[in-house]
């Protein structure tokens, strides 16, 4: 049998030499397609996930306002693929948002959403599990394990996504975690003044050049899509180019740039132009 | 002609055989890489996983150069666990705080990760950023180059997992 297949090869091998023509002799046609498949970009990055986003906010003296996040109502509304994904990152922040705030009944019905948003998506072998309610349910009162089950929804999600080289859904979902989260840190900033909160606030506008540039992985045109990815260039183009952030990129030595309240101001209407753009 | 009828079946089943065997060593790369990635997760516990990432790169003489950025958004220890298993040649990892090649501060080098697994913590990184570059502030993005040696004869990987001790 072994030599029988030697000989198929071999016959094969012989075809393509044949067929070949003399600028292609070198290269052999299956090698360069693997070569392709198998290497990663010269520049790549690995994104925080939703909680982290929320963590990190949260120890900045964020506080929890309900109205600050989308209604779980609102999940009806979103019936395409990439308005659907985009809304699985709102949700996945407001999740998160809800359940470091020990606001278990909001976690749970973002949970539910996020649940059903994860199946609409093709997120089946990760959200399709019944008993996803029920474990939450069974530690109501166990912040810390629901914190351990919104922490392995998303390293599944992650895994999933990954294995099925789907990454780009990853990005895309994170385009809304990012848009959220920054829509909550941004309105809790101009209800409080919080100045600890405008040091996160910039520190998360360093994911969006990643994030944009993901995001323009998604293989297919799409409207929504082409409008987030304007407004989020928008936003970083913006920031880039306000004094403050100048100022601190051209010193020589290490300087973390601090924004006048003119420039938060013009930050914070552009992250809610997107998100409300996201979530309506 | 007639041989023509006989050489296109051989040909046509040849080479389903010949794309089953690629399929086959890319399948087999991609389980071995999950092994080490499922290692890389547990030599990083009990820290909060946060992500990975697999930088794959193709046969090669000369040497290769990939970069991943990762953020350290939360102000407490992240770990990175890298794992060179898959690498044939020597693969050293070098961590920078920047990714301008003239303002960058080398935080941490790993030799060669080459056929083993190690774990850098960002304790050490923060302690040579606050030496070398500013003690006014934490590091919170880092940039890690891997750099492969050269006379790579096959399409390898090296793997990378991030976690952070929950606040």
């Amino acid at each position: 049998m072994k030599s029988n297949i030697n000989f198929l090869i071999l016959i094969s091998a012989l075809f393509i030499a044949s067929c070949g023509s003399g600028e292609n002799e070198k290269t052999p046609k299956v090698d360069v397609e693997t070569e392709n498949s198998f290497n990663s970009e010269e520049f790549d990055f690995v994104l925080p996930q939703p909680i982290s986003l929320a963590k990190a906010f949260q120890a900045s003296g964020l506080s929890y306002n309900q109205s600050f996040t989308n209604s779980a109502d609102n999940n009806k509304k979103y019936t395409t693929k990439v308005k659907q994904l985009l809304n699985l990152g709102v949700y996945s922040t407001d999740l998160a948002y809800s359940a470091i705030n020990e606001k278990e009944q909001e976690a749970r019905a973002y949970l539910k959403v996020v649940q059903e948003l994860g199946n609409s998506v093709g997120l089946k072998p990760v959200f399709s599990d019944k008993k996803m309610i029920e474990k939450f349910d069974q530690n109501l009162n166990n912040m810390e394990a629901i914190e351990d089950l919104i922490y392995d929804i998303q390293e599944k999600s992650e895994e999933y996504m990954d294995d099925n080289d789907i990454r780009y859904l990853a990005v895309v979902q994170f385009s809304g975690s990012w848009t959220e989260g920054m829509y909550i840190g941004i309105m809790d900033y101009e209800a409080k003044q919080n100045k600890n909160l405008t040091v996160t606030i910039i520190d998360q506008i360093n994911l969006l050049k990643n994030i944009i540039k993901g995001v323009k992985t998604y293989p297919t045109s799409d409207e929504t899509l082409t409008f987030v990815i304007k407004k989020l260039t928008d936003i970083l183009k913006t920031y880039e180019n306000f004094p403050s952030v100048k100022k601190a990129n051209e010193s020589s030595t290490f300087v973390f740039p601090e924004l006048s309240k003119v420039e938060l101001s013009s930050l914070g209407t552009k992250v809610k132009d997107l998100r409300n753009y996201i979530v309506n | 002609m007639k041989s023509i009828k006989l050489i296109l079946p051989i040909f046509a089943f040849a080479l389903l055989l010949l794309s089953n065997t690629i399929a086959d060593t890319g399948n087999s790369l991609d389980a071995r890489l999950n092994t080490y990635k499922y290692e890389c997760k547990q030599m990083i516990k009990p820290a909060r996983y946060e992500g990975s990432r697999i930088t794959y790169y193709a046969a090669s003489k000369e040497v290769q150069k990939k970069t991943v950025e990762a953020y350290f958004l939360l102000n407490t220890e992240y770990k990175l666990a890298f794992s060179g298993k898959e690498c044939s040649t020597k693969t050293s990892v070098r961590i920078y705080d920047s990714a301008d090649d003239s303002k960058r501060t080398l935080l941490k080098e790993v030799k060669s990760i080459q056929g083993k697994n190690v774990v850098v913590s960002s304790k050490d990184l923060s302690e040579t950023f606050a030496k070398k570059v500013t003690k006014t502030e934490r590091l919170k993005v880092v940039y890690i180059e891997y750099t492969i040696g050269a006379n790579v004869t096959k399409n390898e990987a090296a793997v990378l997992v991030i976690g952070y001790t929950d606040i």
